[in-house]
């Protein structure tokens, strides 16, 4: 899992960015042999599965230059158009998954494949049997790839059904720790991002760089699930370990609304919490909005998780206190990239892990831009 | 039916033995085999063994796991109870646990948690509401502390009792206010240590042959179904030691094995199940396979003995007879040997056979030819003293010949040629004699001396006058072929002694003419300007017979054998046969550096019949 730094703009900033980029250096280093040890027994870390399978360890590092390279056009002959379908909760003020289907599209022309793209975004508080009427859909049109996403058990038991099939083949976006349930079958690819890497690099950078350090710490959750178990529970454990209280927790609908509310009951309780931590874009959206409300902007902090455009954009405003940005585009880039190789007879890693920077309201509009067009270098700004 | 024909109709092939060897062999592999089976067998045991322990272990696992997820359930379905989420989001802990207990007591029936706590979200209160089978009263406060992470659902916690510590599972799950605000959570999860609910699911269902099993936290076995002073309990004890291997106690024949029980979503890994074997079966397997092995071992090696040994005594035995009659293959009694069982022997001793027949037939044949070599070579050497005494005779002959063509020579020409030289002078001497009848009888005079120089150089070279009446030495010193040296510019050393002992004509001959014959050759072939011609006489006393040395030596680039011997007469082997005949010793040495010399060594004895040396005979 690679982690990136703010790019620098003159002489003080490439000191920051320096000091930048050996704290995230330094985090990765600290952070990498502890986690593979702190993930659930239902999973499969990434170190637990390169141990186990030592050739995945090479086959990733050539496929994350694969990824960060130019499109090389495909040269197996294509025989017919590959139909490919995406079931994801896109429908969500992040532009996370939006971003991810922008550059999945872009990469597949520039790898110049013949595709019929099926594209099925949901909103993130779809119930378990609208997503599945919705894969029914995406899958009357028998598609050779399904990209979907899991976050809850009633998800898996429906992928399951769809590997035990095999056709389509399944790719997994924003999970990077196989199913240990799965062995035997696998998807052909888990694309996403280390929650619990990243949750844990907010949690160091909140204790070891913030001036006005966390006492006792506000959660919100997403529902009930595997997003909001990795990177709630990574985030609480490592402030915890910090003498940092956790004041309170919320779970919500994973939307906007529902943490504005959340957000709002934390900061009226009489133990008020000095920061939230929002599991997720449109949680964090919500918190700012309470907190704004309240006039606490400033007094209370909040993270981002993920760093999409309305991230960044309350970041400049500075109401966000810190965000972990993913390389956004890489993820779409990856899933476009692994349909070539397996197209191409060519071996695709079980996960591809995508890259990290912390970005905090310190960095410069430059460096923010230049990490943006790093990140949105096909979904464009 | 002679032996012989008995040892035919008998005959065993070496390859039949060989067979027996091979099947003999063959055997000793089946109980090798059978060994290996055996050793097979006892590895297919073990693993059978290590697969019950295996199934064990997946079957508590899952048993775990199943009580684990029942345990998860009921008290998340616990935790979304309406009357606790429709409480107030700002309710405390005691406020909660009203509803709680109530809920509790309403479903102690579907409950299979031992014990149920209530804790703050910040983990720092906590409220003991439920317990069962733990008589000590529970420490939330410490139990809760163990929750160390929020990653995982299930944990291992000790629970401080006052004989020993107790361990548990612990997992929780968060009673979410209608807000979404976590009010508490809810704490629950069963007592390891002494449960024999889960041991005794484990014992229903676990392989057949299973004797025992039990549930260990590190080093220390907290729930069994082995009484404590069993030799299973032992069995437990050992394979806690030493994980995932396989352990035999001898003294009931049990294996125990230990694994690492997993609680699902967590990541402690220091429960262990041990399963205990009990494997009768494979006892009577070992004997009866070691007895078996044994049986086949045994037979082949006797049988191996006897085959080994009768091979060695029918493959020894005509070895023996065959060296006995090496010994005494002149006596002829070939014939009598008997080769054995052996169809090689007996094919061996045929070929032996027919090479000796071969060797004295090949004896018998260089017999005969030895023989006719002997008698040719008598043949030859008649021959040759025949040869050397015609050539002796022809010696003499070609002398005498010689002798009276010099006399007759002497006589008949040497006088008419005195006659006309006197005529001649008396018409010089004549004072009528006119001068031009003066010049005919000058030149008549000098063609007559000129003639008779020839004619008395011929007669000399013919038969040597002073040989006859002054001797050898005077002989060598008026040789003709002095004055041909003399004419060719070669110089000539002659030594000779003052006198020599008396010779007999035939050796002043033979020596007159090796000398003569050696000189002709140096003025023929040596090319040389210098020659030595040297008589001495080498005498140690006056008793002693003296020896006469003849050398003739020239500086000369020597001459070819074949030169030698077209040099005239008889050449070199003429001059051998010379010295053979005065049984005297003859050398030639030559170079192109040195020229040649020849040395002629003659013992004079009184009697002519005593030799120095023996002189090779030259071939004539």
């Amino acid at each position: 899992m690679d982690s990136i730094s703010a790019p620098s703009s003159g002489q003080y900033v490439e000191r920051r960015s320096s000091r930048l980029q050996w704290l995230l250096l330094l985090v990765g280093v600290i952070l990498a042999p502890a986690l593979s040890a702190h993930v659930g027994s239902d999973y499969i870390t990434l170190e637990q599965n390169t141990n186990t399978h030592p050739e995945q360890a090479s086959l990733m590092r050539s496929f994350n230059a694969q990824v960060k390279a130019p499109a090389k056009p495909i040269s197996t002959p294509q025989h017919k158009t590959i139909k490919i379908a995406a079931v994801y909760p896109g429908l969500q003020q992040s532009d996370y998954w939006r971003r991810n289907i922008q550059a999945f599209s872009l990469r597949l022309e520039k790898l110049n494949l013949d595709y019929q793209f099926d594209d099925h975004p949901l909103p993130v508080t779809t119930s378990l049997e609208q997503r599945q009427q919705a894969i029914d859909i995406a899958l009357a049109k028998d598609p050779d790839y399904l990209i979907l996403t899991l976050d809850d058990t009633g998800q898996q038991r429906l992928i399951e059904k769809l590997l035990a099939r095999q056709r389509p083949k399944i790719i997994l976006l924003n999970i990077t720790t196989p199913l240990k349930a799965w062995a035997s079958q696998q998807p052909l690819i888990y694309v996403g991002v280390d929650h619990i890497k990243g949750s844990q690099m907010l949690a160091e950078h909140l204790f070891q760089q913030t001036p006005n350090k966390p006492t006792n710490i506000g959660v919100l959750y997403r529902q009930p699930g595997y997003v909001s178990r990795m990177r709630g529970g990574a985030f609480i454990d490592a402030m915890q370990q910090h003498g940092v209280r956790l004041n309170s927790a919320y779970y919500t609908q994973a939307d906007s609304p529902s943490a504005y509310r959340a957000t709002l009951a934390m900061l009226q309780s009489d133990n008020r919490p000095d920061f939230i931590y929002a599991c997720s874009t449109d949680l964090a959206l919500g918190a700012i909005q309470a907190i704004a409300e309240q006039g606490l902007t400033g007094i209370i902090g909040v993270n981002g998780w993920g760093g999409g455009s309305a991230e960044l954009d309350a970041i400049q405003k500075q109401l966000l206190a810190i965000t972990v940005m993913r390389m956004n585009d890489d993820t779409g880039i990856a899933i476009a990239e692994a349909i070539r190789n397996d197209l191409s007879r060519q071996p695709v890693p079980q996960i591809y892990s995508g890259r990290f920077a912390i970005v905090t309201p310190q960095l410069s509009s430059e460096q923010i831009q230049q990490l943006s067009s790093e990140a949105f270098r096909y979904s464009g700004p | 039916m002679t032996a012989a024909q008995r040892s035919t109709t008998r005959s065993i092939s070496l390859y039949t033995l060989l067979g027996s060897a091979i099947l003999i062999a063959f055997s000793i592999v089946i109980a090798a085999n059978l060994w290996g089976q055996y050793r097979l067998t006892n590895q297919l045991i073990n693993k059978e063994i290590t697969n019950s322990v295996r199934q064990n272990h997946a079957l508590i696992q899952s048993v775990l796991n199943g009580q684990l997820k029942l345990l998860g359930s009921q008290l998340q379905m616990l935790s979304q109870q309406e009357e606790l989420t429709s409480l107030d989001p700002d309710s405390q802990l005691h406020q909660i646990e009203v509803p709680l207990k109530a809920l509790i007591g309403r479903q102690k029936q579907a409950n299979s948690n031992d014990f149920i706590m209530l804790g703050s979200p910040d983990g720092q209160l906590c409220r003991n509401s439920y317990q069962i089978f733990i008589t000590e009263a529970l420490n939330c406060n410490a139990l809760i502390a163990q929750f160390d992470s929020n990653l995982y659902n299930w944990h291992l916690a000790k629970l401080e009792a006052t004989d020993s510590p107790i361990l548990t599972t612990l997992t929780r799950t968060p009673i979410v206010a209608q807000n979404g605000k976590v009010l508490a959570y809810l704490y629950g999860g069963i007592v390891l240590t002494g449960n024999f609910s889960v041991i005794n699911q484990v014992i229903s269902t676990a392989a057949k042959q299973t004797s025992a099993v039990g549930i260990a936290y590190r080093d220390q076995i907290i729930a069994t179904s082995a009484p404590k002073d069993s030799t299973e309990f032992d069995a437990l004890q050992q394979a806690i030691s030493t994980p995932d291997r396989l352990m035999h106690t001898l003294k009931e024949n049990l294996y125990s094995m230990s694994h690492r029980v997993q609680l699902e979503n967590s990541q402690n890994y220091d429960v262990r199940l041990i399963s205990v074997i009990r494997t009768d079966g494979r006892t009577e397997l070992q004997q009866g396979m070691i007895q078996q092995t044994s049986g086949i071992l045994i037979l082949a090696i006797f049988l191996a003995t006897l085959i080994i040994s009768l091979t060695l005594k029918l493959s020894l035995t005509p070895l023996g007879r065959l060296r006995n009659l090496a010994k005494q293959r002149h006596s002829g009694s070939f014939k009598a040997f008997n080769p054995g069982s052996i169809t090689e022997f007996k094919q061996l001793s045929q070929e032996v056979a027919n090479i000796l027949t071969d060797l004295k037939n090949t004896e018998q044949q260089l017999r005969d030819n030895s023989y006719l070599l002997a008698q040719s070579h008598r043949e030859q050497k008649a021959l040759n003293s025949r040869n050397r005494k015609l050539l002796h005779q022809l010696f003499n002959l070609q002398e005498q010949e010689r002798k009276h063509l010099a006399q007759e020579l002497h006589d008949q020409l040497g006088q008419p040629l005195a006659v006309i030289n006197t005529d001649a002078y008396l018409i010089k001497v004549d004072s009528t004699a006119s001068d031009k009848i003066i010049s005919f009888s000058e030149s008549i005079q000098r063609n007559v001396n000129e003639m008779s120089d020839v004619v008395y150089r011929r007669i000399s070279s013919l038969r040597p006058m002073p040989l006859n009446d002054l001797g050898l030495l005077e002989a060598v010193r008026h040789m003709p072929a002095l004055d041909n040296l003399k004419q060719l510019n070669i110089g000539l050393e002659i030594d000779l002694p003052p006198t020599l002992p008396t010779l007999t004509e035939q050796q002043q001959i033979h020596l007159f003419r090796i000398i003569q014959e050696s000189l002709t050759n140096i003025i023929k072939h040596s090319q040389a300007d210098q020659a030595w011609l040297r008589i001495q006489l080498h005498q140690t006393d006056f008793q002693s017979p003296a020896t006469l040395v003849l050398e003739i030596r020239d500086n000369g680039i020597g001459c070819s054998s074949s030169a030698l011997e077209q040099s005239g007469g008889f050449g070199i082997n003429g001059m051998i046969e010379r010295v053979n005949s005065m049984k005297g010793s003859w050398s030639l040495t030559q170079n192109r550096a040195a020229g040649t010399c020849i040395r002629v060594r003659l013992l004079l004895t009184d009697s002519d019949n005593e030799t120095i040396s023996q002189v090779p005979s030259a071939p004539l």
